[in-house]
């Protein structure tokens, strides 16, 4: 390493190497049965060299890769036009080393197979979905002499259960291995798909209440939209707004989670800056947007820690709990959206998306549940989702799916004239 | 033989000892080379670089994968290899006759590295010079250009003797685009223009006319669209829109590993689930035909031989309005009888070889766009669209129009603004009395899996022509 390091440093003006080294077990299933064991030992490499404002960004299976590419990537570099957007290494030169890992979680990684009979068996109706265990260990060294090195393990299993027409779904995250909680979560999409009944409502402007894992989907496409770099390519909503602005309900607080037990969160970036946890949105108002080093120069800001050499990314995010019970949520005339899928925006400066409705739409009429509404979608505004929303649960979920992709944990909420179409 | 066929074989040698129903061995490796143009600056250059074995083996029906960019982890795993207590999904993994023996390569008139790095990002500044020097009436706020170069090799070898070897170079080019005037804006992103072949195919899309014209007509759209009309007989939906809706509709549903079950949790399954395929074949009416075919020259889902070494052809999956075949691999034809009409892929060496489309699109027919539309009084033709989805069953669809027009007395008149079509596709299919003679493609990325793999496809077909459906005004 000290080898590649000596060489890095004589060859351009800064530099920051990432390497990973990554082994996970991966278990799919499909009608309580299981469809694919996958197995994988990897260690990607990044590099950024940069040298006189040109800059370059390289990914390797391996560092040996990585090594005998390194004279034509600099031959490369010297070809290339300088440029204001060139990544800015941090002026750190610490060290930390952490492990986060969990030992029984390692034990199943290599050994699933208890694991999978006591899913399979505590399925009550046709089980779908994924058990996914990994081991993670993230290595950053800086040209200014940084060396982060922290290990961290995790699982992330999401379950659907079908039958006669009906699903539900349910996913979990988490770094400590928790066999209830994955357990839980089986229960859970089975008590969803449980729900019978057929409903019909008219298109139009509706009281919706979102299940943490439809909130986390929106959230998580708000949390990419804070980034700077989206701001300074207009395809956020939030470009229109500046820091201070009222963006949503005053229910409504927005972290960037760096220091979590969620698995996205590490102590340090990809400049080698150190990181921490902020509110993105706090009760409503605008409070930061992301930045690595080069896009808080360009915006006359400090980095926050979220770099991403090109595009900052938040680390997990979470949404602050409210004051009501999950079941009072539900209270009035709502529809309930368990889960969604396909979130497509028509134009990220208006924040205008849809996204359709998946495992459990169900109408509420004076509290009462009176069935499942099928083929529905949410086809509104991101700004009029974090406006409208009028109450969250006490309770926090953690999230993290197919179309979960950052870890975030948020409640249920009730949002207020919503626009859902049918087809 | 080369270094990495050695690696193969040895690695299947080894399983081949351990005693396992089918091995299938492959190296993957995969260059890129990509940057962004944001407003005149250079906002990133990146090159990436994987290569590295996976190895897929069946014991009792249960399927275990396994990757590493070292041949000597994936032995060490399967040193450690205990199987799972079996609750196999597989009914079984079949042998197949098709076996592709052999190699084939896509040619590069004017390879990729003849052009330097710089040159090509010099060229991408020029086009979005000259673009955004045109005079228009609303405000560009931003103008974004990606350029993704890949280069993929493969070698696949099975242990029922598939040998395969193939180099496919591609290139692809995405641009993003906001405008505003007054209270409207528009925010445009695609990702159409993707083949594969050498430098020379950029060079085929006279980028600098093409966006030209582009930014120009969504000028037009936000100054001038009209409100989408209330009442009208027809709708014509432009080939890129026969295309997203053939891959979406037609290509994602007739995936025979989605309508047993086996992506239930993460992409749905398909409105075919539970069908008697065989008897109960009506689906559209008689002027539908989509295919799916791999083998169309430099085309984005171009390959010869599938990634479990089974020689791909071109697939029918409705034909005259009547459902054909289903996209099968050698799991799942079992399950339905037939035998697997080589329909596999992998985006890199880390993915799991599953059912993907390659090229799927709706057939044309012989009569012209102004013949088609001709005897249309009062009707829609929707050129482009922004937002798209589709449920979980592949019925319930919607497409946002970008840039649309009216059609009045057979000819096409002025713009319309974001017209919703949000219908069915039971509806949709039926509905199609006519196509015309324009067929065309559009590259895109296609995801599925778990982990989510994206493979490169095209898309497209003629320009459709539907009645009695109609359109709904956004917000509506």
């Amino acid at each position: 390493m000290d080898k590649v390091l000596d060489k890095l440093r004589k060859s351009c003006d800064s530099f920051s190497l990432i390497l990973l080294d990554n082994k996970s077990t991966m278990i799919k299933f499909a009608d309580s049965k299981v469809t694919v064991v996958q197995r994988w030992k990897t260690s990607p490499v990044s590099l950024l060299l940069s040298r006189k404002n040109k800059f370059l960004t390289t990914t390797f299976s391996t560092i040996h890769e990585m090594d005998t590419n390194l004279e034509s990537l600099n031959e490369k570099l010297n070809l290339l036009e300088p440029t204001d957007m060139t990544p800015i290494i941090s002026n750190n030169d610490r060290t930390i080393k952490v492990d986060y890992s969990d030992k029984e979680l390692e034990y199943y990684l290599k050994e699933p197979n208890k694991l999978v009979e006591k899913i399979l068996d505590s399925a009550e109706m046709p089980l779908y979905g994924t058990l996914n265990l990994v081991k993670i260990r993230k290595r950053v060294f800086t040209s200014y002499g940084f060396q982060g090195d922290e290990t961290r393990s995790f699982n992330v299993s999401y379950f659907r259960s079908i039958d006669k027409g009906r699903s539900g779904q349910w996913s979990n995250v988490s770094s400590i291995f928790n066999e209830s909680e994955i357990i839980e979560a089986v229960k859970k999409s089975k008590e969803y798909a449980s729900i019978d009944g057929e409903a019909q409502i008219e298109e139009g402007k509706h009281d919706i209440v979102l299940s943490p894992m439809v909130l986390a989907n929106l959230v998580e496409i708000i949390g990419l939209m804070s980034s700077a770099y989206s701001i300074m390519s207009s395809m956020s909503f939030l470009a229109k707004s500046k820091e201070g602005d009222i963006v949503a309900s005053e229910k409504f607080t927005l972290w960037d989670m760096a220091k979590n037990d969620l698995v996205g969160s590490y102590n340090f970036d990809d400049e080698g800056t150190l990181t921490y946890n902020k509110p993105i949105i706090e009760h409503g108002v605008l409070r930061t947007f992301l930045f690595n080093n080069s896009l808080a120069k360009k915006f006359n800001k400090k980095s926050t820690g979220n770099a991403g050499w090109v595009d900052p990314k938040p680390w997990s995010l979470q949404v602050d709990g409210g004051d009501a019970d999950e079941g009072s949520l539900t209270d009035g005339n709502v529809i309930f959206f368990n889960n969604n899928w396909y979130t497509r925006l028509q134009n990220y400066y208006e924040g205008q998306f849809s996204t359709v409705g998946r495992d459990a739409v169900i109408a509420y009429k004076n509290g009462k549940p009176i069935g499942r509404v099928k083929r529905v979608r949410i086809s509104d505004k991101l700004s009029v989702i974090i406006k409208n929303l009028v109450e969250l649960s006490k309770t926090t979920y953690k999230q993290m799916w197919w179309e979960v992709e950052t870890p975030t944990r948020v409640p249920f909420a009730l949002i207020k004239d919503v626009m859902l179409t049918k087809s | 033989m080369s270094a990495n066929v050695e690696d193969l074989d040895w690695l299947l040698k080894y399983a081949e000892k351990r005693g396992f129903d089918y091995i299938e061995a492959r190296h993957h490796a995969l260059k890129i080379q990509d940057f962004n143009i944001l407003n005149g600056l250079t906002t990133s250059v990146n090159q990436s670089e994987s290569a590295g074995f996976s190895l897929r083996v069946v014991k009792d029906n249960i399927i275990y994968f396994f990757s590493s960019p070292s041949k000597e982890k994936i032995k060490e795993d399967l040193e450690y290899f205990h199987p799972l207590s079996a609750r196999p999904w597989s009914n079984s993994f079949g042998k197949v006759e098709d076996i592709f023996v052999g190699e084939y390569k896509v040619t590069q008139k004017t390879p990729l590295d003849l052009v330097s790095l710089g040159e090509k990002i010099k060229f991408m500044k020029n086009v979005m010079k000259d673009v955004e020097g045109i005079k228009i009436s609303s405000k560009i706020l931003s103008f974004e250009l990606i350029y993704i170069e890949l280069f993929e090799k493969k070698d696949i070898i099975t242990s029922d003797g598939a040998s395969v070897h193939s180099e496919i170079p591609r290139v692809w080019n995405m641009y993003s685009i906001v405008m505003r005037e007054g209270d409207r804006s528009i925010n445009a992103f695609s990702d159409e223009l993707g083949s594969a072949g050498g430098y020379e195919v950029l060079n085929s899309w006279n980028l600098q006319e093409y966006l030209s014209e582009k930014v120009k007509s969504f000028n037009e759209v936000i100054a001038k669209a009209k409100a989408t009309p209330s009442s009208i007989s027809d709708i014509v939906l432009s080939g890129q829109i026969a295309g997203i809706i053939a891959h979406e509709s037609a290509g994602h549903p007739f995936e025979a590993d989605r309508v047993l079950g086996r992506e239930g949790a993460q992409a749905g399954m398909s409105y075919l689930t539970g069908r008697d395929i065989k008897s109960d074949r009506h689906f559209a009416s008689e002027s539908v035909s989509v295919v799916d075919d791999p083998t169309l020259p430099y085309s984005m889902g171009f390959f010869l031989s599938d990634d479990e070494g089974v020689r791909a052809r071109r697939k029918f999956l409705i034909k005259d309005g009547m459902i054909s075949e289903l996209l099968y691999d050698r799991s799942t034809s079992s399950s339905f009888g037939v035998k697997s009409n080589g329909s596999v892929r992998t985006s890199d060496f880390t993915a799991e070889p599953i059912i993907r489309m390659s090229n799927t699109f709706f057939l044309p027919s012989s009569i012209t766009f102004d013949e088609m539309i001709e005897d249309i009084r009062e009707g829609v033709f929707i050129k482009s669209f922004m937002e798209w989805n589709i449920d979980d069953l592949r019925w319930s669809q919607r497409y946002v129009g970008l840039e649309a027009y009216e059609i009045k007395q057979g000819e096409l008149g002025s713009p319309v603004l974001f017209p919703v079509f949000e219908a069915n596709t039971g509806q949709i299919y039926n509905s199609i009395v006519a196509v015309d003679n324009n067929l065309s493609f559009y590259a895109g990325m296609c995801g599925k899996g778990e982990p989510s793999q994206g493979v490169p496809v095209w898309m497209g077909g003629p320009d459709l022509r539907l009645r009695g459906l109609s359109l709904k005004k956004l917000g509506d």
